[in-house]
């Protein structure tokens, strides 16, 4: 008894040894991390934020949802330069993807909402967007009965202003794109990627991108100014101030959250004003005016190939083999 | 109970003080405390997990910011957290909270946006770090090989290691080499290399970026890790920890004197306990006592309970006894099922009315029971209140007083027997003040019950008796024995009479005379009664005296009418001398009559009754009545024929007739009427005043005084008399009554003052064969015989006369002189069928005894006897069954060949 329970214990033990030493170890000093997908949200919470995301009744002329932009068929954004508002008015800056949105420190370009939460109060009162307020959305809420009785379910207050923020919150916050190639590479599946992206990756670090394209999101969880080497507006006639527009603080100029890399392969064109329409020249900026140097197009190609990899699942299906039958289909 | 009233508003104070204690001790919300404790500690523990991930990231520890993302908003949400708990649990000190969260607020900001700069700055200063070597390498390849080129490379290499050393340190002979060295690269490029300038102003910009942002990068992160958001919170922290610990104080103190309240309470609650635990067996004791009162009452009461509505509720076994029903038949009935209405109304309203008003009620009252019987009860209705002074039942406790009832009812009676009895009774205490007289004590001595009040018997004292008299009586009477004797006493008015005491001690329980209880009878009429005795006898003594001289005289009167009788026969042939003997014969006839009525008058005291003819009664006692009154008054007959015969004691009636005349003769005086008038009457039932039927009256009339009507009322009293002292007794007119009455007839008197007086005796008819009348012997002929008879008489010439009759009837005869020689004659002649005595004879054997002896040694011997006494007196003497035919003297000779035949005749 006692042999065979030392013979279990050293099998145990060996094999937790083994495990440890193939995947964590690299892990832990690796810049980029794995999504996970969340875990412990009420689902009926989820349930009513994701009735409410594509609810238009929240916009002043019911006209206009979450999904209007977010489109979560395609990529949690929409393919304009600039996002469209109500009216068809063009708003400021490119529409960000609500995939992942939940990882970031901050929302919007400028940051100018902490949390998810706030996010929607923006969205909501922008007169260029919604165009509307609490007590209008509220009161046509109320006038759904199913509605009223599935909030009066899940917050004993029923519908508020609260109640309908956090539901919309709850709900973007499973909006994870897990379970990437990458991913699987990070997570210890060695043949998940190929070599070349093998090699994009080892240049996305070696080029110094890793410096704001970090952690899960691979971006979104800090502020940078655009253009610290040479003046990048000089060339632009769009003159959004970024987080100076937040803070008012000069040295805020031209300062924007990093965004995602997550799915920067599905969500072009890009940059802020979503002026650049390619990756490679995405890519090209970044490096003269960001890194301070250039980099060889064969490397460009092999970050590109990298950044491929980077595109997870959702609800169960490949985001970006989704995009590419798209794309086929539109050939 | 007192106990209870008493401390109950100590104990409410206490449980309210204790209450108010409590809320103050739960005035800290321990799980409020514990959050907000465990915000702070959130607070402090993230904001050093910031700080060190910061600290982290600089050091390349960390390769991304996600430690970062949230954390400051966590920091702000705990800070709001923190606000919200405070002014909820600490709204007082609200005011010195605020200041201080607004500044940890804003001290919070400060570092979030220094952090925002760390991240920019250290991305920036990192990747040109990380450039670095890489440029200065591709320059250094770009050099041509030689001197310069070499030394170009060496200064290049150096500047490379001075800044790998300056992003460790701060050293600022350094930094001015560094500087030094990048104006002399730029001088040498601009003299040497200007083709290559590009490339170094490239490198140089990476230089300068590492130079610039290094001072930058740790001044930020010196900010970040001074930043005072985390001491700001600890300041409310203490703040917070100094209040709660005041108040921590306060409710310790609380706690301290809710705990020794309980205690105390609770000690209380103990003494309560043993308390109730006290009362609990007292209560039981009295419980116990009270079922065993109960059970007493039970015993001895009858005991019902009532409800508001007078219905039974609960009655005991005594009550189901006394009034027959059944426990079950009593449930629920009204207390009248045993109501007998019987008692005064009085008694009936006022329990009724106690019902009504809740009143105690306490009387007698008469119920009826079961089987319709009637019993008593002293009663005492109590009803029972509630707390609204409401009853809510009646307890009825009845005691059975039948028996007290029938005893006082007879003691009553009693009492009215002592009250209304003939003789006068006094009772005295032992020491002989009278306590109580009766009525007929009054009417004896003229002295009432209050006339003898506080007095002693010696109030009658008439000094007649002597002292010794007195002596003994008392010696007897304290020796416990009764005392009898006659003694003369005084009445209230002086006057003395006789009476007749008898003094009996009463001995109560301990044996001691408590009272005296005397018996007077007044004597002085017994006394008269007595006298009047003495004379009757007297009277009766006369009238024997003059029946023995009868008797004799009948005898004489026999022998002479018997010879008569002879000589008429022998003198047929001389009818001169034959009228002169008939002339005799009616005159010693009229002499034999006479002593008859004599005879009858001395017997008077027969009560054999006989069916008689009243007419021929009165004829016969015609005589008697005519001597009785004075010649000058006329006497007046008027009988109607056929008159009723009545069965009456003749004697008496006679009596009643003389005694009336008597009266009638003295009514008159010296002139006057005595009318007699007999005749039959029928009283019809109309008559209320008189008993119907058939009736003979008697009535005597005079045409006397006549009577008032006080002498009317008083007639037939005893010894009641109108005349003068010795002249007439008073029994006459009673007499009368009695006879009338025990003949089952009545008296009735009219009398009219100055008129005079008629006496009607009413005498029933009494229905049977008349007496037959005896027939004269002359129209009869005498039975004869020639048997031997044995004729016994001590009187020689009525013993021959008898001979010479029976031998002229044809009997052969043999005499004897006395009984002696009777028995020798029989005992020598053998033949003789008849023996014919006298009763009274001289010698040993009278008639009775000869006749017995005769017949039980000659069993065939025939007998007959003869006496001059009345056939009663003379029976006196005759032994019990006896039966011998007998002959009344003086007889003729047709009555003695009659019943000489039928003797002979008898079987």
């Amino acid at each position: 008894m006692i042999k065979l329970f030392f013979i279990l214990y050293f099998f145990l033990s060996y094999s937790v040894a083994l495990s440890d030493n193939s995947a964590s170890l690299n892990l832990r000093y690796e810049p980029i991390q794995p999504l996970t997908q969340p875990h412990g949200l009420n689902i009926e919470k989820v349930k009513l934020g994701k009735k409410l995301f594509n609810d238009p009744r929240l916009s002043h002329n019911n006209n206009l949802s979450c999904a209007s932009c977010h489109n979560l068929q395609t990529n949690g954004a929409d393919t304009h330069p600039l996002a469209i508002g109500r009216n068809n008015i063009t708003l400021n800056t490119n529409t960000l993807t609500v995939f992942n949105s939940s990882l970031n420190h901050q929302q919007f370009w400028d940051g100018r909402a902490h949390t998810l939460e706030q996010q929607i109060d923006f969205v909501l009162h922008s007169e260029k967007e919604f165009y509307s307020d609490w007590n209008q959305v509220i009161d046509k809420l109320n006038q759904d009965k199913t509605l009223r009785q599935q909030f009066k379910k899940v917050y004993n207050d029923g519908i508020t202003a609260n109640s309908i923020r956090n539901a919309i919150a709850t709900f973007e916050r499973t909006l994870i794109t897990s379970n990437s190639r990458f991913d699987q590479y990070l997570l210890g599946d060695t043949d998940a990627i190929n070599a070349q992206e093998k090699k994009g990756y080892r240049l996305f670090k070696s080029y110094g991108c890793v410096a704001c394209h970090q952690g899960k999101n691979i971006g979104g969880n800090m502020f940078m100014k655009l253009g610290l080497f040479g003046n990048y507006y000089s060339q632009k006639n769009n003159q959004y101030l970024g987080r100076y527009n937040v803070t008012k603080n000069a040295n805020d100029l031209f300062v924007f959250r990093v965004p995602s890399l997550r799915l920067v392969t599905l969500t072009p064109p890009y940059f802020h004003d979503g002026s650049i329409k390619t990756l490679t020249e995405a890519i090209q900026i970044m490096a003269k005016y960001q890194l301070g140097r250039s980099i060889k197009e064969q490397h460009i190609n092999d970050i590109i190939a990298f950044l491929k990899t980077l595109p997870g699942d959702y609800l169960g299906e490949s985001l970006y083999e989704k995009a590419h039958k798209k794309n086929k289909r539109k050939q | 109970m007192n106990i209870r009233i008493r401390y109950i508003p100590i104990i409410l104070i206490t449980l309210l003080a204790m209450s108010y204690l409590f809320v103050q001790t739960k005035s800290i919300d321990i799980n409020k405390h514990n959050q907000l404790i465990n915000h702070f500690a959130q607070f402090m523990l993230i904001d050093s997990r910031l700080n060190q991930n910061i600290l982290e990231v600089r050091q390349v520890i960390l390769t991304s910011y996600d430690s970062t993302v949230g954390k400051t908003n966590q920091l702000h949400k705990l800070l709001a957290e923190i606000k919200f708990i405070l002014k909820n649990t600490q709204p007082k000190h609200i005011g010195n909270f605020t200041p201080l969260i607004e500044s940890a607020i804003k001290s919070l900001d400060v570092k979030e946006n220094n952090i925002e700069n760390f991240k920019s700055i250290n991305s920036i200063f990192t990747n040109s770090l990380r450039y670095l070597p890489t440029a200065t390498n591709q320059l250094s390849e770009k050099l041509p090989l030689d001197t310069q080129g070499d030394v170009v490379t060496l200064l290049l290499t150096e500047q490379l290691r001075d800044i790998l050393i300056y992003n460790y340190s701060n050293d600022k002979v350094i930094l001015d080499k560094l500087n030094e060295t990048n104006k002399l690269l730029t001088t040498i490029f601009k003299k040497n290399y200007p083709n290559l300038l590009n490339e170094l102003a490239s490198l140089q910009a990476h230089t300068k970026v590492i130079i610039h942002n290094k001072q930058k990068i740790d001044r930020v992160v010196s900010d970040i890790l001074t930043t005072p958001s985390a001491k700001k919170t600890n300041d409310i922290l203490a703040l917070y920890i100094s209040i709660y610990n005041q108040k921590m104080k306060q409710v310790n103190f609380y706690q301290k004197i809710l705990y020794s309240l309980l205690i105390g309470l609770l000690l209380y609650v103990a003494y309560i306990l043993s308390r109730l635990n006290k009362t609990g067996r007292i209560l039981q004791k009295t419980i116990n006592d009270l079922k065993y009162q109960k059970s007493a009452i039970d015993q001895h009461a009858i005991v019902s309970i009532l409800d508001t509505n007078g219905c039974i509720q609960y009655a005991n076994d005594k009550f189901c006894h006394i009034s027959g029903y059944e426990f079950n038949e009593l449930i629920n009935q009204s207390y009248t099922i045993t109501k007998a209405s019987l008692h005064p109304n009085s008694a009936d309203h006022s329990f009724s009315k106690a019902l009504t008003h809740n009143e105690i009620w306490h009387g007698n009252i008469r119920h009826k029971n079961k089987s319709n019987g009637h019993y008593w009860t002293d009663t005492t209705l109590v009803p029972f209140m509630n707390d609204d002074n409401k009853p809510y039942q009646y307890v009825v406790i009845q005691t059975d007083v039948t028996d007290i009832f029938n005893a006082t009812e007879k003691l009553h009676l009693q009492s009215a027997a002592l009250e209304a009895a003939a003789n006068g009774i006094v009772i005295t205490d032992k020491s002989a003040k009278i306590l109580w007289v009766n009525s007929a004590f009054t009417k004896m001595t003229g002295y009432t019950l209050d006339d003898t009040t506080n007095k002693t018997p010696k109030l009658l004292n008439s000094g007649k008796q002597t002292k010794s008299f007195y002596k003994d009586m008392w010696d007897t009477i304290l020796n416990g024995q009764s005392w009898h004797g006659e003694l003369i006493n005084k009445r209230k008015d002086g006057s003395l009479y006789s009476e007749e005491q008898s003094i009996s001690p009463v001995i109560d329980n301990t044996g001691k005379i408590s009272h005296f209880i005397s018996i007077k009878h007044d004597i002085t009429q017994r006394q008269m009664i007595e006298e009047a005795l003495r004379r009757s006898q007297k009277l009766d003594a006369v009238g024997q005296l003059s029946g023995g001289i009868a008797h004799d005289f009948n005898n004489q009167l026999g022998i002479n009418l018997g010879y008569l009788d002879l000589v008429k026969a022998s003198l047929k042939n001389e009818p001169t001398l034959s009228r002169y003997i008939d002339i005799s014969i009616k005159s010693a006839s009229r002499c034999v009559e006479l002593t008859r009525q004599l005879l009858s008058f001395s017997s008077k005291h027969s009560a054999e009754t006989s069916s008689i003819n009243l007419n021929r009664l009165l004829k016969d006692q015609e005589l008697i009545i005519a001597k009785s009154i004075t010649p000058e008054i006329k006497i007046k007959y008027v009988l109607h024929e056929p008159l009723w015969t009545t069965k009456i004691n003749s004697g008496d009636f006679q009596d009643s007739i003389l005694n009336t005349v008597i009266n009638a003769r003295d009514a008159m005086g010296n002139d006057g009427t005595l009318t007699l008038t007999t005749q039959n009457i029928n009283i019809s039932t109309d008559n209320l005043n008189k008993p119907a039927g058939d009736f003979i009256l008697v009535s005597i009339t005079d045409t006397g005084t006549g009577m008032d009507k006080k002498t009317l009322d008083h007639i037939f009293e005893p010894f009641f008399t109108t005349k003068a002292q010795g002249k007439g007794t008073g029994l006459g007119m009673s007499m009368v009554y009695g006879f009338a009455k025990r003949s089952g007839g009545f008296v009735d008197i009219n009398s009219e003052l100055g008129t005079g007086t008629s006496i009607n005796i009413y005498l029933p008819r009494f229905i049977s064969e008349p007496c037959e009348t005896p027939e004269t012997n002359e129209s009869k002929t005498c039975p004869t015989g020639t048997e031997n008879i044995l004729i016994v008489d001590d009187e020689p010439s009525l013993l021959r006369l008898t001979e010479k009759n029976l031998q002229s009837l044809g009997y052969q005869t043999f005499l004897a002189n006395n009984a002696q020689e009777a028995i020798d004659i029989l005992s020598k002649e053998k033949n003789i069928q008849l023996i014919f005595s006298d009763v009274v004879m001289p010698g040993n054997m009278n008639g009775y005894q000869l006749i017995k002896q005769a017949l039980t040694e000659y069993p065939n011997l025939k007998a007959l006897l003869t006496s001059g006494h009345t056939k009663d007196s003379s029976q006196k003497e005759m032994p019990l069954n006896f039966s011998v035919a007998q002959l009344k003297k003086p007889y003729n000779i047709f009555e003695l060949a009659t019943h000489i035949r039928e003797a002979l005749d008898q079987d």
